[in-house]
């Protein structure tokens, strides 16, 4: 239950054996099914979840009832709405599972506990954060200064995964194209091979 | 929208598990049925709760892990000597989860959260009220503030007497 969890940690930290059980007292192992909500829009996001096994995605709803995906979280990844987890506002996304999913998740008070208690799950969680602004940055810059087929590219290269196993329509919405648009740049992509 | 919560019920196919089962399954939650090797008592419950609510989400699982595992709020509705083996079995998925344990009779043994260390284990011990021919009252027992709170919201819906709260806590545990 907690094999990809701690296989994670430990590229970042070393934990032992007893580090490994205090940690996992703190989190909740829930199993999700298909199209079933993790958070919805206006309650309060109060885990911050990791997957072990299968796929979330986080995404808000535009008045027109438009899905704009925010993050997609497999095997490995976190997922929560942050900003709802830390503050206890509202949430203004939507979470759910598009495969089977096993997860762990903390609460805000669990959390606060287990970094004061195992001080390397506090280092962990600054390397994961570290990468996240990152990756935040350059989503960023994909966001403001690519073309469609420059953004997809750019997916294509740093994450390969997510066109593999993502639906192409949500990749667009991902990428903030129209799945006409994607498929499009997919053809010509794949002509001038 | 609300949060749709799943809940396990562990013991769904006796007197008891049925009535809990059917009590709470208008509201917008999840059910999940269990009760060992009793697949056709359970069919039926879910056919009969479907005759009344068309709308209810009930799934019926042969395990209690794995019922447990889905599940935000574990039900316990079995014998209090089944209840050792029982909490063995879901130790390792209910972590951190509201176990809510229904039952006729006191455990001052309190097994369940003596093995379910890091879960919140709420203790339910019904009695008849024998004022009211159809009326049950409930007695809880507790520590944690937010499983006590979705405990009273259940006992709610059941349309149970509930008398004693927070107040006895401290004695009780």
């Amino acid at each position: 239950m907690f094999n990809l969890f701690f296989t994670h940690l430990h590229e970042k930290v070393l934990l032992s054996t007893t580090e490994q059980e205090q940690v996992k007292n703190y989190f909740i192992p829930k199993k999700l099914r298909k199209k079933q909500y993790l958070l919805q829009e206006g309650d309060i996001c109060k885990y911050m979840v990791f997957v072990e096994k299968g796929l979330l995605r986080s995404y808000n709803v535009d008045e027109k009832g438009l899905e704009h995906m925010i993050q997609f979280a497999w095997e490995g990844w976190w997922i929560a709405d942050t900003y709802s987890f830390l503050s206890g506002e509202n949430a203004v996304y939507n979470i759910d599972a598009i495969e089977d999913a096993e997860l762990l998740m903390i609460s805000l008070q669990n959390f606060e506990e287990m970094v004061l208690n195992v001080p390397k799950m506090e280092r962990y969680f600054r390397i994961l954060f570290q990468n996240n602004i990152v990756s935040k940055e350059r989503r960023l810059i994909s966001s403001n200064t690519y073309s469609a087929e420059e953004k997809y590219l750019e997916l294509a290269e740093t994450q390969p995964q997510l066109i593999q196993r993502i639906p192409q329509n949500l990749v667009a919405s991902y990428l903030g194209i129209t799945p006409e648009t994607l498929s499009r740049i997919r053809k010509n992509i794949a002509i001038k091979k | 929208m609300a949060y749709k919560k799943t809940i396990a019920i562990i013991g769904a196919a006796a007197t008891l598990g049925s009535i809990i089962a059917k009590g709470i399954a208008h509201t917008n939650n999840r059910l999940l049925l269990m009760d060992d090797g009793c697949i056709d008592q359970l069919t039926n419950l879910k056919n009969e709760i479907l005759q009344l609510n068309n709308d209810a989400e009930i799934e019926l699982l042969h395990c209690c892990k794995d019922a447990s595992w889905e599940a935000d709020t574990i039900i316990v509705a079995i014998d209090i000597d089944k209840h050792t083996l029982t909490a063995n079995i879901i130790k390792e998925v209910a972590t951190c989860k509201t176990i809510i344990s229904f039952t006729w009779k006191e455990n001052p043994e309190n097994d369940l959260q003596k093995i379910l260390v890091h879960s919140k284990v709420i203790n339910v011990v019904l009695s008849k009220n024998l004022s009211t021919a159809d009326n049950i009252n409930a007695a809880v027992f507790g520590k944690d503030m937010e499983a006590m709170q979705t405990t009273l919201e259940i006992i709610k819906m059941l349309g149970f007497s509930c008398h004693h709260t927070n107040d006895l806590l401290q004695i009780k545990n």
